[in-house]
């Protein structure tokens, strides 16, 4: 079964990549230095010009792609290059693309996978994100993501199997797509990670990190593992999947178009050793041995002209080299079960209900308490004096008690102490965890031996360690680091992110990280006068200075031009001008002739200019019978010096600072009409794009080139990463976001502050109405304050509410209108594109007196001047076109905007 | 002794003694999450008795059964929405090899019809038979 041939490319295989189009192989052969060589019959190899990266240096040849119209390749993180030479592959642009994965988290301007085929090409970045393109990666769009990838460099990919898109990045999931690239599904084969994908017609197989395969008939539905099977490598070659199983005994097997029978591939007796990769390819396979021999052999119909192509055969004759699978014996740490414990708390229905507005409620329903106060390991719950517990929103949870020791206590010993504090009835039944935390500060009072216990439930400290992708799921929201900075650490993040979103935070009793939407009670409850302790209610009304009518958002996007000119300095005169016999009309004297010399001289050098391409138009070579009878010759030798005129092509290029500066007024209306005058404050952000390319202002090949080539401008606007359009508007999205929660944050300053008997399970997630005697009021519960006082005999709970302007109206979060972009680059005139090239002629009649300063242009003068007139001197001078201030001082554009918005108001009034 | 454990919190800075859930004594739902994780970094936790193949699984442990909360009134899922359609008392598995620095959200239901006041600790959850190695 073996039709092998051997091949033998200079430096070995490193990275192959197959073209259908004149059945060409593109090689990266040595591992380091790269070398780049392209083959049509893998006996002569032409060595391909590397192109150069953006910034680095040249393109580390890892995977190439090929259409119709040519080869793509990438590596890693240094860049994409395409060929410009179509099929052959030996010379390359590179892309001036800094990122070809637009709003991945960790950008790349790279890829560890690549692949074309029905009109698209796609990509995967070492960092999972993947990207498809539809003009051969020109531009990007970012279509997802695979989860952690562990970056082994041969372990991504992408293909097309004709129907499906399939990209893998040494993850758990896969990435699948059915209609050529526009959506994609996320798969999950194995559970482990998948290194590798090949396919036939009727079916999929995937590789995973325990060398298993396994088999899909459904496109990925559901997989089977194929049993005794560890594949290292695999390729699929016209309809067919080949691997290497390095079972028992490595051997390259075949597999039938469902991949459910498989054949063995024998060896060729030249090949040493055992087989060691496997690539496929332009319905060819080739499989690389231990002993560092190739075989090429041609499956199928070999696409492209046909002509014969031989192929010397080579037996080489190799002793057996040993081959050693090293084992590992991994001795881990056997472990006992962890268990969590789950405990029902069943209270009395009479505990927890009641505040319904209604008839009283109970409770503690014989009107009796006791704290239960579990300190470490020890419950002092007998030992114990006046116990408060204090939860505010936006704030650790904190508590302090007091008891007396029963033996000899070392008091800095209680610093970080676990404490459990619950609310039980006297009997010691409905008990109810009020705080859990740790101990911050103890304190002893040596007249009465009593030690009193400041406790925390380290809300800082668990944010602190939250990871900011839990952060961002549980607040949702929109955060950014031109708005807030850089945080110092996750806490600070999460109360940065929080002021997009109308919520606030806490740590529940079991000290587990919340956030709590306004106006988004888990329980609304009623409280009556009756159920209020006399002389406790007490209200603090928002004062103007507090309130906020409208929030001034200021942006500034500042970010450079390239600016590119192409100017073109030309002049043209007839035969006529220097020779009048030779021209229409009444011949006159002959004139000095322009010279190649001085077209030449006055071209050569153009202060911020680069010429670009020049060209000299001489006289004929010949004679002329002149009118008088005389004869004029030019000869062979003297024409080439003459000119009878000139085009020069020159090209400069110059960055321009330009600033986009947005004003956007978030305006509540209601309130403003309220309000005397509008109370506002201003939140604001900057990002300044920096320019990072040294040596482009003034070397003319540092990339990025302008492509422009005929007389005009192209502006190219430089957004690097981070600085982006995209990273603007996201940044107003967020300064938005923020304006509305502040408006509605100053307007929810109000507070109704009461008591009531002591409520437990009272918490930030309720929305109290109190229906009182002397006030009506409804709002968010943001503080309380719960004490249990064994010497007075006070069991309570203090409430405060957030209580916004009067109302009672709910309002939906805006959706922001889209903000146009300015546009600040304008039309220069059409003058910036030429040179200034007159001609004046001296020693006639009339002939002004010479001014080198006005005089711009050809100077000559007539053969045979008039006694008298002045001469000229005999020259040509060109003067380029200035760039005016417009093109290059920084230009700024100001957007302005105000954006009415509505605020949720709440119920406040004071009953007749 | 491994440094997997239950934890309050995805960062894993409180360590969970013991789930509550309360409840009045009408009979109804409760949920409750917990994070089983490790902060050690380069760790990782495998099943026995094939490492990376057997799955890590939480299991529901009834100490009295007959009496107090029952294996069918507890369901185990990965994410709140989950919980409807989790087999009651099934084992929940968390993957066959679970790497430490990040932690794994545990959600668990219980929906009992018990209406005595009390507390009910015959049930908990249990990660066993594991080995925890290097990654």
């Amino acid at each position: 079964m073996s039709d092998f041939v051997q091949i033998t490319p200079p430096g070995g295989i490193y990275r192959l990549g197959a073209h259908g189009i004149e059945n060409r192989w593109l090689v990266r052969t040595g591992e380091s230095p790269a070398t780049l060589r392209a083959t049509a019959n893998w006996q002569d190899f032409e060595t391909a010009t590397l192109p150069p990266s953006n910034w680095y240096g040249l393109i580390d040849p890892f995977v190439f792609a090929a259409d119709a119209d040519g080869w793509m390749m990438a590596s890693g993180d240094l860049g994409y290059a395409v060929s410009t030479d179509g099929a052959l592959g030996l010379a390359w642009a590179p892309s001036p693309l800094t990122n070809l994965y637009p709003g991945a988290a960790t950008p790349s301007r790279g890829a560890r996978g690549l692949h074309a085929a029905n009109g698209r090409v796609v990509a995967v970045s070492r960092y999972g994100d993947f990207s498809v393109s539809d003009d051969r990666g020109a531009t990007w769009v970012r279509k997802g993501a695979l989860a952690s990838p562990s970056d082994v460099e041969n372990l991504f990919g992408v293909l097309y199997t004709g129907t499906h898109w399939i990209v893998w990045a040494n993850s758990t999931q896969i990435a699948v797509s059915a209609d050529n690239g526009d959506t994609w599904s996320i798969l999950t084969p194995t559970g482990q990670r998948v290194r590798g994908v090949a396919y036939s017609p009727a079916g999929w197989l995937v590789v995973d990190a325990l060398f298993r395969a396994f088999r899909s008939q459904n496109e990925g539905s559901s997989w089977a593992q194929i049993a005794g099977f560890q594949i290292s490598s695999q390729a699929s070659v016209h309809g067919r999947v080949y691997v290497i199983d390095i079972g028992p005994s490595p051997t390259v097997l075949r597999s039938s178009a469902d991949l459910v029978t498989w054949d063995v591939v024998a060896s060729p007796s030249f090949a040493g050793g055992s087989p060691f990769g496997v690539w496929g390819g332009n319905n060819a396979l080739v499989v690389r041995y231990s002993s560092g021999a190739y075989g090429l052999w041609q499956i199928g119909p070999v696409p492209g002209p046909s002509s014969d192509i031989d192929l010397p055969l080579r037996l080489s004759v190799q002793a057996p080299a040993p081959i050693d699978l090293p084992l590992r014996l991994s001795v881990g740490t056997a472990t006992a079960a962890t268990d969590l414990p789950l405990r029902l708390s069943v209270l009395a229905s009479a505990v927890l209900g009641g505040l319904d507005g209604a008839a009283g409620w109970a409770a503690a329903p014989d009107g009796l308490w006791r704290a239960v106060v579990v300190l470490g390991d020890d419950d002092i719950s007998d030992r114990i004096g006046p116990v408060s517990v204090q939860i505010a929103a936006d704030a650790a949870r904190t508590a302090a008690f007091s008891f007396r020791p029963t033996a000899a206590l070392q008091p800095m010993a209680l610093i970080g102490r676990r404490v459990r504090i619950a609310f039980a009835q006297a009997g010691g039944q409905n008990a109810q965890a009020v705080f859990a935390g740790v101990v911050d500060v103890p304190s002893v009072d040596l007249q009465t031996g009593m030690i009193t216990c400041d406790c925390t439930d380290q809300a800082q400290h668990v944010w602190s360690n939250t990871a900011r992708a839990d952060i961002d799921a549980l607040v949702g929201g929109r955060w950014h680091v031109a708005v807030s900075g850089e945080p110092e650490d996750n806490f600070a993040y999460l109360r940065e992110r929080i002021q997009s979103v109308p919520a606030s935070w806490a740590l529940d009793v079991q000290q587990r990280p919340r956030i709590l939407p306004w106006r988004s009670p888990a329980r609304t409850v009623t409280v009556r006068t009756a159920d209020v302790i006399d002389g406790s209610l007490a209200a603090d009304l928002p004062s103007r200075e507090q309130l906020r009518s409208r929030i001034v958002c200021r942006m500034q996007y500042r970010h450079p031009v390239l600016r590119y000119r192409v100017a073109l300095a030309q002049y043209s005169q007839p035969l006529g001008f220097f020779l009048p016999e030779l021209g229409a009309g009444t011949p006159g004297p002959s004139k000095q002739w322009l010279t190649r010399g001085m077209v030449e001289s006055a071209t050569e050098r153009m202060p911020g200019w680069e010429l670009v391409s020049r060209s000299v138009e001489h006289p004929p070579a010949r004679s002329w019978l002149l009118g008088s009878g005389a004869v004029y010759s030019i000869s062979p030798q003297v024409a080439p010096t003459l000119a009878l005129g000139f085009a020069a092509r020159y090209r400069a290029r110059w960055r321009q600072a330009v600033t986009q500066d947005y004003t956007l007024t978030v305006v509540w209306p209601w309130l403003e009409s309220q309000l005397p005058a509008p109370s506002s404050e201003e939140i604001g952000a900057t990002i300044d794009a920096p320019f990072d390319v040294p040596g482009w202002d003034s070397d003319p090949t540092v990339q990025p080139l302008g492509t422009i080539d005929a007389p005009g401008d192209q502006s190219i606007p430089w957004h690097p990463i981070g600085a982006a359009p995209a990273d603007r508007d996201a940044a107003i999205g967020t300064l938005l976001d923020r304006a509305w929660v502040r408006l509605w944050s100053a307007s929810r300053s109000g507070r109704v502050r009461f008591a009531l008997p002591c409520r437990p399970d009272m918490w930030l997630d309720w929305r109290i109405t109190l229906e009182h005697a002397a006030l009506r009021a409804a709002g968010d519960v943001v503080e309380i304050e719960h004490t249990l006082d064994n010497q007075t005999g006070e069991a309570t709970t203090t409430v405060a509410l957030a209580v916004g302007l009067p109302g009672n109206a709910a309002a939906a979060a805006p959706v922001w209108p889209t903000i146009p972009a300015p546009s600040l680059v304008p039309p220069p005139a059409d003058s910036a594109y030429s040179f200034e090239i007159g001609t004046y002629v001296g020693g006639e009649a009339g002939a002004a007196p010479f001014d080198e300063a006005s005089m711009i242009g050809f100077a000559t003068n007539i053969e045979t001047p008039v006694e008298g007139a002045p001469l000229y001197p005999h020259q040509l001078s060109i003067r380029a076109p200035a760039l005016t201030a417009a093109d290059r001082d920084p230009a700024s554009a100001t957007v302005r905007l105000n954006i009415a918005v509505d605020v949720p108001t709440d119920l406040l009034e004071i009953p007749v | 002794m491994s440094t997997f454990a239950w934890w309050a919190d995805a960062g894993m800075t409180i360590p969970l003694a013991r789930l509550d859930f309360v409840r009045s004594a009408t009979p109804g739902a409760v949920d409750a999450s917990a994070w089983f994780g490790s902060p050690v970094a380069g760790k990782q936790l495998q099943a026995t008795p094939t490492p990376g193949t057997t799955p890590v699984q939480v299991s529901l442990v009834d100490a009295a059964a007959g009496s107090g909360v029952e294996l069918a009134d507890v369901r185990l899922a990965l994410s709140q929405s989950g919980l409807a359609a989790a087999t009651p008392g099934a084992a929940l598995t968390l993957g066959t090899t679970l790497a430490s620095g990040s932690a794994i959200q545990v959600w668990a239901r219980i929906n009992s019809a018990i209406a005595a006041v009390g507390n009910y600790d015959d049930m908990r959850m249990r990660v066993a038979a594991t080995v925890e190695t290097d990654a």
